[in-house]
């Protein structure tokens, strides 16, 4: 394709919090300067930086990506944001992968970063208007309403239980104990989960990732440069992003065929024939449990309905065949939206340098994975990773 | 003169609508220490980066070397004045009684500067003079940038 390899070289993530005292700009400042200085490099080193941050109007700040500027280093150097909402946190190190695989820079920050409690009295206030202004805003809706609608639909697909999607969020939230930024960890039952307070059936308090305030950022190398600076670079060895329709009425809930388009152009990037049998890490979106489910169908990592299962076997467990959220993901870790996905891009990061501590998975895995999903029910966005 | 062909938008049919949200934005780690000093001391205070740039109102980083401003010190009251304007008009679009003017000040060997309302006679304002604080009493100030009543000639 004519295109540079491209490395990530260093990695930092701030706590994710729900109510953070740091400004957005500070918050992006100790995650840009903790990556920085993870790979022993200056500001005055980085040519580029691309900034991830979902919709405006949850900091507050109109012109959010030239507010974070300051603290995501881009004074006086070429900066911009990019943004596909919830599919940011994995966009963004894409965006910044086009500006070293291109030629136009050897290194690149992408900075990521999300305040959700400036909103008040919550962020479902700022979810409102991302709706339909005519055909669907006035009916009210909250995220959780439309997450309630696609769950209810793929559960009866595949006649699964309560119980069988909320052994994710057990799985997600115990791993996060061992994540120094979480949030939610905790050690919790099935019974836990489905006993909690019912939002929107078949929606539980505990099927759900929290608001949270956080930042995350990783450094980006060509393929000299990389060597140059780490005898561990983890090669971007394959992108994908892919939007369906806005009006989640059109699509299929049960299955996101968007999603399964984003991974598809990764793969074929990265080489990747037989996805379930090569990636041996991943780090779906996990904003709600079954979310988790449905993204390991959509990234052709097991066969269609069949991801519940495998969770209740073990199969997606830390040291089980295919590790699944290792990190403890949105649902244990925190979702600061654009962080969250970045967040999981550097535990991919983390875990093929064998570097990711309590959490690493068995097996020294070469090949993994981390996908975002967002904006209306609609991105996948997909980064594949090799050592 | 363009003439919209439009001319009541209930002609056509359409939805209300706002966001129903509203802010709460935190002062930030610098911004806890500037906002607190100005209520307790009535001064100005400035962070300094070990590279020796002071930046006010106080910041955490530095934007010349990205060090962490781990040093607060104090700037006081004075400034000299480097730019200004009379205001006629609100973000509303309604005219003021009185016109405003506003300044902004620059503060001795700092990056940075505060945009407030000025209490000056318009024939002895000009661009470089020196100008002072004038704050809210000790007990009404709550640590906001209101704490700030206006700036006069000093
Ligand atoms: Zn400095």
């Amino acid at each position: 394709m004519g295109m540079r390899k491209v490395a990530i070289v260093g990695a930092g993530i701030t706590k994710f919090v729900r109510r953070a005292q740091e400004t957005g700009p500070e918050l992006a400042y100790q995650a840009s300067k903790m990556a920085l200085d993870s790979c022993g490099l200056k500001l005055k080193d980085i040519e580029m930086i691309t900034l991830g941050t979902a919709p405006d109007a949850f900091d507050g700040v109109h012109m959010k990506g030239e507010y974070l500027l300051g603290g995501a280093g881009g004074n006086k150097k070429p900066y911009i944001r990019n943004f596909v909402g919830g599919g940011t946190g994995v966009f963004a190190p894409i965006h910044g992968w086009m500006h070293v695989a291109s030629g136009m820079c050897d290194l690149c920050m992408v900075v990521c970063e999300e305040k959700m409690s400036s909103c008040h009295p919550h962020p479902q206030g700022a979810f409102l208007t991302i709706f339909d202004h005519t055909t669907e805003q006035p009916i009210k809706p909250t995220l959780i309403w439309i997450f309630a609608l696609e769950m209810k639909r793929y559960m009866e697909t595949y006649g699964l239980k309560p119980e069988d999607v909320a052994r994710v969020a057990v799985k997600n939230k115990k791993n996060a104990l061992d994540h120094p930024s979480a949030q939610v960890a905790e050690e919790l039952t099935v019974e836990d989960i489905v006993n909690s307070e019912v939002l929107a059936d078949p929606v539980h308090r505990l099927d759900i990732s929290p608001a949270s305030d956080g930042a995350a950022a990783v450094i980006l190398a060509s393929e000299h440069v990389a060597k140059r600076l780490t005898d561990k670079p983890v090669w971007i060895e394959g992108v994908g992003w892919n939007l369906d329709t806005a009006y989640w009425a059109t699509k299929d809930l049960y299955y996101p065929r968007y999603v399964e388009k984003a991974a598809r152009m990764a793969y074929d990037m990265a080489g990747i024939k037989e996805p379930h049998k090569e990636i041996q890490v991943a780090e779906p979106y996990d904003p709600f449990d079954y979310k988790e489910l449905h993204h390991m169908e959509g990234l052709l990592l097991c066969e269609r309905g069949e991801a519940a299962r495998l969770t209740a076997e073990g199969y997606t467990a830390r040291d089980g065949n295919l590790p699944i959220c290792p990190s403890g993901g949105a649902l244990g870790v925190g979702n600061p939206i654009a962080a969250t996905g970045l967040m999981k891009v550097i535990e991919i990061f983390l875990q093929l340098r064998g570097e990711a501590g309590k959490r690493q998975v068995p097996g020294n895995p070469r090949v993994g994975l981390a996908q975002a999903w967002g904006d209306l029910m609609q991105v996948g966005t997909v980064i594949v990773l090799k050592r | 003169m363009y003439k919209e062909k439009l001319e009541k938008n209930i002609e056509c049919g359409s939805f209300p609508g706002q966001i129903p949200v509203n802010y709460v934005y935190t002062l930030g780690i610098a911004g806890d220490e500037f906002f607190r000093t100005i209520r307790d001391k009535g001064y100005f205070i400035a962070s300094k980066c070990s590279c020796g740039k002071k930046y006010i109102p106080a910041q955490m980083y530095c934007d010349e070397c990205f060090g962490e401003c781990k040093e607060y010190v104090k700037v006081g009251t004075e400034g000299e004045l480097y730019s200004y304007t009379e205001c006629y008009y609100d973000y509303r679009g309604n005219k003021y009684d009185e016109p405003h003017l506003l300044g902004l000040v620059k503060f001795r060997d700092c990056e940075g500067g505060i945009i407030h309302r000025l209490k000056i006679n318009k024939d002895e304002i000009r661009i470089g003079m020196k100008v002072e604080a004038v704050f809210k009493p000790q007990k009404q100030r709550t640590g906001s940038v209101e704490d700030i009543l206006y700036f006069k000639k000093k």
